[in-house]
């Protein structure tokens, strides 16, 4: 091999994860540190010459300090045996004027001197004596400029490894217009061996197959999040790991790597029995969006939340799912099935009855929902 | 409740009265007109009238200029809570403290906020202070059962708790009363429901928003999530127009990048046309030579069968010639045989002299044929010049009639920038309008307030003094003893009265000053010297600061340092908006600058369109794009017909050239032919010199025949041999040509080759259809300047494109896309939250408000609830003999049983109705635990059932406060329990107090 390297991206700390509880977003902020600890470990693992960090690392230019300091003393803990790794702004933590990445910033200050920070356009690292990486760091959190078609190009007699990074998106996505927009024939255009990219948080490779004689030569790759931000990210959770032969007719090898833990799933259940079979299955990994579609007796209302407690936890005890989201809209109480009032002494049988009859009214949700308080109370 | 204290001053007729209630029952007795019944209303005043309230006028007091003051501690929901309030509309005040401790009391609320306050804590169902319509004492079905007054027996008895505005009493009671929820499973639910209703709404069923509240932090998360969506749709909006912008502008810099490849293809298209039609053209020259060329052949070859039939004639005539020259030569023969050698030479010497005639006539005939040649190149030339003229004067026209229409088309453009310039000039004025106006707000004088430094030094100062104030306000009391009644004026921390007396107790705070009319004052400080010393030089400051910024008389000084605080801050405000104003005026000011400019253009321009002459068009926007298109055209139109010019006067000078020389060569020609200036008729002088020729060879012919027929002169013949030799001769050379010419026959193969050749190269010419040629010229500059136009235009977009990319590097983009979107999603979820709980708490609601509404029906209503006490005591008190108070639901008297039936309470007798009335105050009272006041209720009341009264009364204060006021205190009490000569005295262990109010009341 003449070069091996990590390629990572969009990691995004500091993320808010709106929709959760606070426990759940603090879960779910730590899962990225943990994502870091395993690509530094893989980095390691497979003695790579460096760490190519695509931009996004942080979700704003100039994130809290809990979430850079934590991610320096990452980089501290594994100082001795990581390689040089290179952290470029994207377009959520661009190099403004406010960034973190601007030299002379208590974050630069404190990272250990293998950490590089891409803080100029054009910037040129060499990697060993056979290779070379050329980078561009946004400077804002939008534009049209192709940073990729900005990098210098292969001069002649320029036999090494050319690796280009930069941070946007390729035309063939929507909405590529105010995002750095990136043409995948710059690969071929600029020389470059490989162009790693980030933005998108799904692993991605354009033309890897080789098979299309238009493809790019050269690999541009994605690697996406190390952990998903979000519900539809199937591709999150890896980094690519690039080996250049020797035999420089030879493409690189890109090899996907997992180093996510969570999966993020997003579930609607119909029936009482589909959620006693989701209440059942191990979720220690799963990110869960749990939406409850189904008109249920009393009895099977009161199972099925239980069974929601279960799955979601609480403040005080964690459920089976490691994040769950639980939307009980749809969760209607059947106000035909009341042979549950029978049990019940005379006040209660009457006010449930009063407020059955109430539950096709105007109101009729709060009357339900009343309905559903008084079963709930009358049996504990 | 209970009430701990009373103490009420220049309070109607009471002028002072002070007393402390006992927990239970508390007889305060008195002789008639003592003031009891007001003290009464003192008690009521504390409690429910607000201080401003015009009802309040009759406790004003009756003998000094005092507002009337009342104090009353009282023991309410855990809190110990102190109401003074001073009746009067001016200088009215009210305060309501709660206890810390015995010594410590700390302000819950001032003035009109102190009653809601009260009303909120005792909770008895009234309606909102300050409330509209609510005058005097507010009333309520608990005010009446509970404070009513002396002999209001028919308003107790038809008081209807339905009339109150809240249920919160009839809940209460209802609870209370019930005897309800008696199933441990129903009362569970209840007081869970109850607890969760009570966390998330309010006594008027309001959501609850403060700490506690189960909607508080979803409510702060929504109003978060709100304000942060708010930002974030300002910078998404900026970020989307900026991209739009971004788009449109690449949109539109494509169309142009198109035009101009458009315009650069029909550059090229056009160019190569040009090319393909020169080259044309000179094929067609080519073509015109050659067929010329053909021409020429084709009359070669007429001009040859011409000169063939010539040679033969010419052959023939030889022969003849060569025929007479024999024969002359045989006659010359046979004469010179016979003639002699002298008449040959005199015949010669005619006949050279003959043909030297001839020769000239001939060389005159050649001369003026040359001449003529020239005359006609001559004629020729002017012809051409004419033509030339011709040209020239049209192109000169054309060229005037261009630059009229040019002017014409500067005239319109220019009336166009001026109707431009005038609305520039309109906005000019407009602007400076506005600028105008501008200075005027400028000018607006700053509200008249302390500036910052000024207010710090205000609020240090109030800040001292209140400190020194404390420092003396200590607490004095004074008493003085006059000799006889005085007009004195009292001045109480700084509150001034006046009264007519000759004794006086008083008491102030801080300070006290009486003043004695005609004797002298008397001044009582309370504190240190230095202290007062202080205030007073905090006071002189404070004068300074209000003699700057003066304060109403009826303002005090804390209102008055807020109206300071808010001026100062309208005048920050105020200087914020003179900034704006400024630099608005400066903007404006530099437009207005600008469009001056405009205005001075304006005027040029209609000087300039004067000078081009016309009037004004009434519509030109319409026709800007054809005028400046024809003007374009005129342009063009001019610069063809200068070229035209050019060539017209290069081709003039070159036909005057050819002028001169053909005048030249006419003149070389006459004077060849040796004429004169006079000889100007050339066809005349080649007449003659032809006439003149003709008679010289007809000389010749003559002398001819003089030689032919004189045959037998030898001189004769020998000319006429000579003459016939030189005919052969001039017949030799003619043949000699003609043979020349038909020799050339001998070539017809080769014409007919060049012919064939000329042919095939005319037609390899491959000349195209005129059709397909086009007439039109095409216009190349025209189109250059398009293209030269358009690129202008693409530069100007990437330049707009560059500042717009530019402008895109400073919005959020993709990002603030993604952040709107979660803070979005975030929002919506965090709203369905907030409509569960409501939802689910309105449930709690709901059930709560059903439970008790079937317990209720279960457990029977609060009237039979209350009157089951009621009648029970009632049937005690009347021996039996009345068993059964009814009483309806709202708790109105509805009747009582006697004799079997239940009777209308107006059919018994004013005692009993009036005893019927307490008993029902008592145990509503006692079912509240709420104190009751009773003004001499009992007075129709018989010795036998006061007996009664008195025995239940204690029993019922072992649960509840109850105050008796009367004139006849052994209704209510043993003697034992009587003082002697004290205030007050406690017995039965405390439960009753006997209060003399004689010894508690000054009256006025």
């Amino acid at each position: 091999m003449v070069v091996k390297v990590l390629h990572t991206a969009d990691w995004h700390l500091g993320r808010r994860f709106r929709g959760f509880r606070e426990h759940d977003e603090l879960e779910l902020s730590r899962a990225r540190f943990l994502a870091i600890e395993r690509i530094f470990a893989l980095a390691i693992q497979h003695q790579v010459d460096a760490v190519l960090c695509a931009g996004d690392l942080f979700d704003a230019p100039l994130p809290k300090e809990r979430h850079w300091h934590a991610l320096v003393e990452l980089f501290a803990k594994h100082a001795d045996k990581l390689p040089a790794t290179y952290l470029l702004p994207g377009n959520h933590d661009a190099l403004t004027a406010s960034s973190l990445y601007r030299e002379g910033s208590e974050f630069r200050r404190l990272l250990p001197d293998s950490v590089r920070v891409v803080d100029r356009p054009n910037s040129e690292f060499t990697i060993n004596d056979e290779a070379v990486l050329y980078a561009t760091p946004c400077q804002s959190h939008a534009g049209e400029l192709d940073l990729a078609m900005r990098l210098p190009a292969r001069e002649e007699g320029d036999t090494r490894v050319r690796i280009g990074m930069v941070h946007g998106q390729t035309f063939d996505m929507p909405g590529h217009q105010t995002n750095f927009p990136i043409d995948p024939e710059a690969v071929r255009v600029r020389g470059f061996d490989y162009l790693a990219l980030g933005d998108t948080h799904a692993y991605r490779v354009l033309a890897s197959a080789g098979d299309d004689k238009d493809a790019p030569r050269a690999p541009v790759v994605y690697p996406g999040s190390p952990e998903p931000n979000t519900f539809g990210e199937p591709g999150a959770g890896h980094v690519a790991l690039v080996f250049f032969p020797r035999d420089r007719g030879r493409r690189p090898i890109v090899r996907r790597e997992r180093v996510g833990r969570f999966t993020w799933r997003d579930e609607t259940v119909r029936s009482l029995t589909a959620l006693r079979t989701i209440a059942t299955e191990s979720l220690a990994d799963t990110v869960l969006r749990l939406r409850v579609e189904a008109t249920l007796d009393a009895p099977s209302h009161h199972e099925a939340t239980r069974l929601l407690e279960g799955i979601a936890g609480d403040d005080t005890a964690r459920g089976s799912a490691a994040v769950a989201m639980i939307k009980t809209e749809q969760l209607q109480l059947d106000t035909q099935e009341f042979a549950w009032v029978d049990a019940l002494p005379e006040s209660l049988r009457e006010t449930a009855n009063r407020l059955r009859a109430l539950a096709n009214g105007e109101d009729g949700a709060t009357a339900r929902r009343a309905l559903l308080h008084l079963h709930r109370l009358a049996g504990q | 409740m209970k009430f701990r204290k009373l103490s009420a001053t220049h309070f109607g007729c009471v002028d002072r009265a002070e007393m402390t209630f006992g927990p239970g029952l508390n007889v305060l007795f008195g002789p008639n007109d003592l003031g009891k019944s007001t003290l009464a209303a003192s008690l009521r005043c504390a409690l429910l009238l607000p201080h401003t309230s015009s009802a309040s006028a009759p406790y004003v007091s009756w003998s000094r200029d005092e507002l009337p003051e009342v104090t009353l501690d009282l023991h309410v929901a855990e809190q110990t809570l102190r109401v003074f309030k001073r009746f009067g509309r001016v200088g009215g005040s009210a305060l309501l403290h709660e206890m810390v401790d015995e010594s410590t009391w700390s302000v819950l609320a001032k003035s009109r906020s102190v009653d809601q306050k009260l009303r909120d804590a005792i909770g008895w169902g009234l309606p909102r202070a300050g409330g509209r319509g609510q005058k005097g004492l507010p009333e309520s079905f608990l005010t009446t059962a509970l404070l009513g007054e002396q002999a209001d027996v028919e308003r107790i008895l038809r008081a209807a708790l339905s009339d109150d505005k809240s249920d919160e009493v009839y809940s209460r009671l209802s609870e209370i009363v019930g005897g309800f929820a008696e199933d441990p499973r129903v009362r569970a639910v209840l007081d869970v429901v109850q607890k969760e209703v009570d966390r998330a709404f309010d006594k008027s069923g309001k959501r609850r928003r403060g700490r506690g509240s189960p909607f508080k932090d979803v409510a702060e998360k929504i109003t978060r999530a709100r304000d942060e969506l708010a930002e974030l749709t300002t910078r998404l909006r900026e970020t989307e127009a900026v991209e739009e912008q971004s788009l449109s502008l690449a949109r539109a810099r494509d169309e142009i990048a198109a035009e101009v490849a458009r315009l650069v293809d029909t550059l090229r298209d056009a160019e190569e046309a040009s090319d393909a039609r020169a080259a044309e053209k000179e094929k067609r020259a080519t073509a015109q030579r050659l067929r010329s060329e053909l021409t020429r052949l084709r009359e070669d070859d007429a001009r040859l069968e011409a000169a063939q039939h010539e040679l033969e004639e010419t052959e023939a005539l030889a022969r003849d010639v060569e025929e007479r020259v024999a024969a002359l030569q045989e006659r010359l023969k046979r004469s010179q045989e016979r003639d002699g050698e002298e008449s040959r030479r005199a015949l010669s010497r005619r006949r050279t002299d003959r043909e030297d005639a001839r020769a000239q006539a001939e060389a005159a005939l050649h001369a003026l044929q040359r001449c003529r040649v020239t005359r006609d190149a001559l004629r020729d030339a002017t012809a051409r010049l004419e033509d030339i003229k011709t040209r020239e004067a049209d192109a000169d026209r054309a060229f005037r009639a261009a630059e009229a229409t040019s002017r014409e088309a500067k005239r319109r453009v220019e009336q166009k920038r001026l109707a431009g310039a005038r609305a520039a000039l309109m906005s000019a004025k407009a602007a400076k309008a506005n600028a105008d106006a501008k200075r005027r707000a400028l000018r607006e004088a700053a509200p008249d307030a302390p500036d910052a430094e000024v207010l710090r030094d205000l609020e240090t100062t109030l800040r001292a003094l209140s400190v020194a104030r404390a420092k003396t306000a200590v607490g004095v009391e004074a008493r003085l003893e006059l000799a006889r009644a005085y007009r004195l004026t009292l001045v109480r921390d700084g509150k001034k009265t006046s009264l007519e007396t000759e004794s006086i107790t008083t008491k102030a705070d801080g300070e006290l000053k009486i003043e004695i009319a005609g004797v002298g004052t008397l001044t009582i400080r309370g504190g240190q010297s230095e202290s007062h010393a202080e205030a007073q030089n905090l006071e002189a400051q404070l004068n300074e600061f209000e003699s700057r910024f003066p304060r109403d008389d009826e303002e005090d000084r804390e209102a008055w340092a807020r109206g300071l605080r808010a001026r100062a801050q309208e005048a920050e405000t105020f200087a914020a908006r003179q900034e704006t104003l400024r630099k608005e005026l400066e903007h404006q000011e530099g437009v207005a600058a600008l469009l001056s400019d405009h205005a001075r253009e304006v005027e040029l321009r209609a000087a300039q369109l004067k000078e081009l002459g016309g009037a004004e068009d009434a519509d030109l926007d319409a026709t800007l794009a054809a005028l400046e298109a024809e003007e374009r055209d005129s342009a063009l139109a001019l610069k063809r017909m200068a070229t035209t010019r050019t060539e017209a006067v290069v081709a003039l000078a070159e036909a005057s050239a050819i002028d001169a020389a053909a005048r030249a060569a006419v003149e070389a020609a006459r004077a060849a032919a040796g004429l004169t200036n006079q000889d100007t008729d050339l066809a005349v002088l080649l007449d003659r010199a032809k006439t003149d020729l003709a008679a010289r060879e007809r000389e010749v012919e003559a002398s001819n025949a003089e030689l032919d027929g004189d045959e037998g002169s030898e001189q004769d013949l020998a000319r006429a041999l000579d003459d016939a030799m030189a005919e052969r001769d001039a017949v030799q050379q003619a043949l000699s040509r003609a043979r020349a010419i038909v020799a050339e026959r001998s070539r017809e193969e080769e014409r007919d080759t060049q012919a064939r050749a000329l042919q095939a190269e005319l037609d390899a010419l491959d000349l195209a259809d005129e059709e397909e040629v086009g007439s039109d010229e095409i216009d190349l500059d025209d189109i250059r300047a398009q293209l030269a136009r358009a690129r202008e235009d693409l530069d100007d977009r990437d330049a707009e494109l560059r500042k717009t990319e530019g402008a895109l590097s400073q919005v959020g983009g993709a990002m603030v896309r993604e952040q709107h979107r979660a803070v979005r999603l975030a929002l919506k979820d965090l709203e369905e939250r907030e409509r569960e709980l409501e939802i689910d708490f309105r449930a709690q609601r709901l059930l709560l408000m059903t439970l008790q509404e079937v317990e209720q029906e279960r457990g029977g209503h609060v009237g039979r609830a209350i009157g089951q006490p009621v009648s029970e005591r009632f049937e005690q008190l009347t021996a039996g003999r009345y068993k059964n108070v009814v009483l309806a639901d709202a708790l109105t008297a509805e009747g009582i049983s006697a004799a079997g039936a239940t009777r209308d309470v107006n059919r018994f007798s004013v005692g009993t109705r009036e005893q019927a009335a307490t008993l029902i105050r008592l145990v509503i009272a006692e079912q509240l635990g709420a104190p009751l006041l009773l003004d001499d209720h009992l007075t129709q009341t018989d010795d036998t059932r006061l007996s009664w009264f008195r025995h239940a009364l204690r029993e019922f204060a072992e649960r509840t406060q109850i105050i008796v006021i009367t004139c006849r205190p052994e209704d209510y009490l043993f003697a034992s329990d009587l003082p002697d000569d004290a205030t007050f005295k406690d017995s039965a262990g405390g439960l009753v107090r006997a209060i003399d109010l004689e010894k508690t009341i000054t009256r006025a």
